[in-house]
């Protein structure tokens, strides 16, 4: 099921995970030649939904802003929940690969004008609810991609840690 | 939903405000213009200041010294979105509050040995908080697992030299003492507790501080 949070400057995150996912690679042709206007993720390097309105607040400010990173606002979004300043590594890292049996798939739209459950025939998979993303979140994954030390954990949780590197890439290298 | 901003504070360098922001309580710390400078030198100048502050606050956390997280960095704004610390208390307010009510110093003890830990671990690191007053460390839980949390990084540095440590140490000194009358006994706690982290400049960061301290206001540099 499509769950929806809201954004800045009148914008929604909707947000759907699908597991059983046969046609990743198809889905992956479609995000390419605009069919899909979505961003396509592997729900193994997501924690929370917070990660993803922290990292889609940004890319969506520097669409805004006309200071995108990479060509459109959801490899933005792609690329801004990613540590490191490659776009190719972001993709690899954290966008759907062609093996994949489970796939997010995340859209920032104009409040109320999401798509998103009308995507879902595209896809040849269960859709799910978002809270059993925790089954398949890879933990150990994500502490070594966002670097996050043994110092940080004991004061916080590794969603913070996590946060943090999203919203202080550009300042901060770690 | 984002609420609409709610004014909480000012400062010299910026207004503070308290909003909900993709869902959580959130401080807004927006550096303002300063119109008697010119205008390129000013962003430039305030743009610097936000950077060094998110820097400073977020080093702090790699190495397991708490402060607010950060949620977003507004460059074209100068505006740094953080969590909002709700139900915290201010050491200042603590410490207010503990001598109001006639217990004795002792039991402030503990809290001063965290204090001293903490700064201690920061400078450690060449972190520089810039502005250790007793309003800007924060507290949280039972007196027995009391959590701290540092904020307003707004005048902080990395790299700091073992003078920008004394001096720091002496910001803290000074606030502690002027803020709270006969609290030498929860300084000395600090101080000690910060020198028993050892740090290799732990000789220079003592001996710049008598320097300091003898530079101070209303005092003459003789001998």
């Amino acid at each position: 099921m499509v769950e929806v949070y809201h954004l800045p400057n009148d914008h929604d995150l909707s947000v759907n995970l699908f597991e059983n996912v046969s046609n990743s690679e198809e889905l992956k042709r479609m995000a390419i030649t605009g069919e899909i206007n979505a961003a396509l993720l592997t729900p193994s390097m997501v924690l929370d939904e917070f990660q993803l309105l922290i990292a889609a607040n940004k890319a969506l400010h520097n669409f805004i802003n006309q200071k995108l990173t990479t060509k459109t606002l959801h490899s933005e979004l792609l690329f801004c929940l990613s540590p490191t300043r490659s776009i190719s590594a972001a993709f690899q890292k954290f966008g759907l690969q062609n093996n994949d049996k489970e796939v997010l798939i995340v859209e920032i739209h104009p409040k109320d004008q999401g798509i998103l459950s009308e995507l879902q025939t595209k896809v040849s998979g269960k859709s799910i609810p978002l809270s059993s993303l925790k089954n398949y979140t890879d933990t150990d994954s994500i502490k070594k991609t966002y670097k996050i030390t043994d110092a940080e954990l004991k004061m916080g949780s590794l969603l913070d840690a996590v946060v943090t590197r999203i919203s202080t890439k550009d300042l901060v290298s770690f | 939903m984002q609420s609409p901003k709610v004014l909480i504070g000012q400062g010299a360098e910026a207004k503070i405000y308290a909003c909900n922001f993709l869902g959580r309580p959130t401080i807004v710390k927006e550096r303002f213009k300063k119109t008697y400078r010119h205008p390129s030198l000013d962003s430039t100048l305030t743009l610097a200041r936000t950077k060094a502050e998110v820097r400073c606050m977020t080093r702090c956390r790699t190495h397991g010294i708490r402060t607010p997280v950060v949620y977003f960095v507004d460059m074209e704004n100068h505006a740094i979105y953080m969590e909002h610390l709700v139900n915290w208390v201010t050491v200042k307010d603590f410490i207010i509050r503990f001598q109001a009510g006639d217990k004795s110093l002792l039991a402030l003890l503990p809290l001063a040995e965290r204090i001293g830990g903490a700064v201690g671990l920061m400078h450690s690191h060449g972190l520089i908080h810039g502005d250790l007053t007793t309003s800007n460390m924060l507290l949280s839980g039972a007196p027995e697992n009391l959590e701290l949390d540092f904020i307003d990084f707004g005048l902080g540095s990395i790299e700091g030299s073992p003078e920008d440590k004394a001096v720091d140490l002496y910001v803290l000194e000074k606030a502690l003492l002027s803020t709270h009358p006969s609290t030498e006994p929860v300084l000395e706690a600090i101080l000690n507790s910060y020198f028993k982290v050892r740090a290799k400049d732990s000789k220079e960061v003592t001996r710049k501080l008598d320097e300091v301290r003898m530079r101070g206001r209303k005092r003459t540099m003789v001998g």
